[in-house]
């Protein structure tokens, strides 16, 4: 955003002895937050920190800065004053939103520049309210003489409240102070006053499959079908992820906002029961048809086998024979057809409810993920056409090699539960 | 059950005080060879190379298993190099992966060299679907029988035809060994574990090592061993089949690597 600041103020002073006239140019330069509470943010590429020396400057410059709520933001300002006859010192103040205001304070020139200190506003914010201001506007004036003011001009930046301190980066979490979290956990929670109301708010814009980073970009689950990523920050850096981003995503929102509890961090696994076909190992998620089954094996009496690059599909399964079909069931984020099958599932706890962010579903009982997000049950495993009974490459006969993948699947859902393991994030 | 009075007081580490080494948790010399295994975006990359010469000219190879960098402790690497294969246990976080399969067999003329070009990332999918031909019933059996995972610790290492892997979950240690046919479970020894800890082969025999140095020879049982008490967190185990013996170097020794290891572990060594 380019905003060029600049403010032009012709001043009559009439004195008492003579009468001069002085023509002034007054420039905003700059403005920096500071305070003992304000965070150090970091670039969503996880290059490095926000620059936190500037947040406002004449050359289009802003940057977002972060407090926890009740916190008590202090700003510097260097305004430029030129005329032919440099005044010794200037009286400067700023009128900040909702009565956060800078007080007065007189500065000595260097050249032509006046610097306002660091200096605290006149009140905190609120305490323990989550906020986001878009445009955190300071109106700034200067004086003379200390009684009559003048507009110097207006700095604005965006600004984050958290409800509570965020809690401390996790080293070996991956949970880090990215710009994108502090957006989320505050723009979609602006308001909150209570744990519940912020957690509620920063779920509802999971629910709406428009997760946007930072920039803007919507972020996804699967646009790529196999997406490596599985970290906080390759999501967030790629705007796109598998599970575990998602989960990770959701959590980090409300560390910001200083909520975290123990074991908050689920994940999910077919429970591995026996079956005359071998154990069941995978999911398949919503929706996924059941064609004619070729009963190679009762239990499990589909087959699907995997083409040779199935791993390069990029929006679709691929392969080589399918009796089982994926279809465009439980959206994901950003993504109407998300990839879904699976071997694990990574969701977040909170208050004992389950939150899966990838498709943006709460489940209030662990019971109710199996019969709310999965066709069926599934395993893989190395077969040819001989083992399956299957013509799979259409010449007439039934090969011993070469070997090949397989997918064993039933839309049974009683064959199989859930598995699930928790870990603390 | 006799109950053990064998508490494994393991060094606390806070999360964010894992070690920064270069190489996970071991280097293996056999024949004048080392291995080394670093971990890049979860993804192990295997350095082989002659202990005489400089690191630096060691070959890589990029290998279908790793581990995640991301839990509330630190859970190194956990593998072997014998009879010409890798052993590996896949730890990697990937909604493909599946416990059954993640105990990993790798042939070492079999894996690419890893260059530039390497996406390690991409390498995920092998790592979730290829070489776990031996079913890995400790995971299964482990994860089935837990809930809460936080205090997960695990190792392994063959010998012979045998595969030991070593469990630590919620203040509990199994030993499990592969005798080539089929898994068989020890007795459960309580004890408290809270971080990682190593195991390594010295003559036919399984020892245990603490993340604080205490160290058990595991005789159906683990039994304490005189030790020596260090940082394991902050160094890396050398295990020198050509002279059999262990000994532990700085973590942070690998800064240059155009020093040969022998020429590291001289300047490094801990013990």
């Amino acid at each position: 955003m380019t905003r060029l600041l600049f403010t032009s103020i012709f001043l009559v002073i009439v004195g008492t002895v003579s009468a001069q006239n002085f023509n002034y140019t007054v420039n905003l330069k700059s403005v920096t937050f500071s305070g003992d509470d304000m965070v150090e943010l970091r670039q969503d590429d996880n290059t490095g920190f926000i620059d936190s020396e500037i947040h406002w400057a004449d050359d289009g410059t802003t940057n977002p800065a972060a407090f926890p709520s009740g916190s008590t933001l202090k700003s510097a300002a260097t305004l430029q004053f030129v005329c032919a006859n440099t005044p010794a010192e200037l009286f400067i103040r700023g009128f900040g939103p909702e009565g956060i205001d800078f007080p007065v304070q007189t500065t000595v020139a260097v050249g032509d520049i006046f610097t306002y200190p660091a200096t605290a506003a006149d009140q905190p914010f609120e305490d323990n309210k989550v906020r986001y201001f878009e445009n955190f506007t300071i109106n700034w004036e200067f004086s003379l003489d200390g009684t009559t003011f003048y507009p110097a001009g207006t700095s604005e930046n965006i600004v984050y409240l958290t409800l509570q301190a965020p809690k401390p980066e996790g080293g070996f979490s991956g949970y880090k102070y990215y710009l994108t979290v502090f957006d989320i956990a505050c723009k979609a929670a602006d308001g909150a006053t209570t744990d519940d109301a912020m957690i509620d708010l920063i779920w509802a814009d999971f629910t709406d499959h428009n997760v946007l980073r930072a920039d803007g970009v919507p972020m996804g689950y699967y646009i790529e079908l196999f997406s490596p990523n599985v970290t906080l920050g390759s999501l967030i850096k790629y705007a796109d992820g598998e599970c575990y981003t998602w989960a990770q995503l959701f959590l980090a929102t409300l560390k910001i906002n200083g909520f975290s509890q123990p074991n908050n961090y689920m994940n999910i696994t077919a429970d591995y029961s026996s079956t005359g076909c071998g154990s069941i190992s995978r999911f398949l998620v919503k929706d996924w048809t059941f064609g004619t089954p070729s009963y190679d094996c009762a239990d499990m009496p589909y087959v699907n086998v995997y083409a040779v690059d199935y791993y390069d599909a990029d929006t679709a399964y691929f392969y080589d024979y399918a009796e089982v079909n994926d279809l465009i069931g439980v959206m994901g984020q950003t993504a109407p057809n998300p990839a879904s099958s699976f071997s694990n599932h990574q969701i977040a706890i909170v208050n004992d409810k389950y939150y899966d962010a990838s498709y943006g579903v709460l489940y209030e009982t662990f019971d109710e993920i199996k019969y709310g997000a999965i066709s069926g049950w599934s395993r893989t495993e190395t077969s040819d056409e001989v083992g399956i009974g299957i013509d799979v490459n259409g010449d007439g006969d039934l090969d011993a090699s070469p070997d090949f993948t397989i997918l064993r699947a039933t839309s049974d859902l009683e064959a199989a539960d859930f598995d699930p393991s928790i870990e603390t994030w | 059950m006799k109950k053990f009075g064998l508490i494994l007081c393991l060094f606390f580490v806070l999360s964010t005080g894992f070690a920064q080494g270069k190489f996970d948790r071991k280097i293996i010399i056999a024949d004048s060879t080392f291995y080394a295994i670093e971990i890049v975006d979860q993804i192990g990359i295997l350095w082989v190379g002659n202990i005489a010469e400089p690191m630096d000219s060691a070959v890589q190879y990029i290998i279908p298993a790793g581990t995640k960098r991301r839990a509330i402790n630190y859970q190194p690497f956990a593998w072997d190099i014998n009879n010409n294969s890798l052993f590996a246990i896949n730890f990697t976080e990937n909604a493909q992966n599946d416990r059954s399969t993640s105990l990993k067999q790798i042939a070492l003329n079999n894996l690419e060299k890893y260059t530039s070009i390497n996406n390690p990332a991409q390498y995920l999918n092998k790592a979730a679907i290829e070489n776990g031909t031996i079913e890995n019933i400790p995971f299964i059996d482990t994860y089935k029988n837990n809930l809460y995972m936080d205090d997960l610790f695990f190792d392994m290492v063959t010998m012979g035809d045998s595969i030991y892997q070593f469990i630590a979950i919620n203040n509990n240690l199994v030993a499990w060994l592969w005798d080539g046919k089929s898994w068989n479970k020890s007795a459960s020894f309580p004890m408290e574990v809270k971080s990682f800890f190593s195991l390594y082969v010295m003559e036919n025999d399984v020892y245990i090592m603490e993340s604080n140095g205490v160290r058990y020879i595991y005789r159906n049982q683990p039994l304490v061993m005189a030790s020596k008490t260090f940082d394991m967190y902050n160094s890396v185990m050398v295990i020198n089949r050509d002279s059999n013996a262990i000994q532990f170097i700085k973590a942070d020794a690998f800064v240059n690597t155009k020093l040969s290891l022998t020429q590291v572990i001289t300047q490094n060594k801990i013990n």
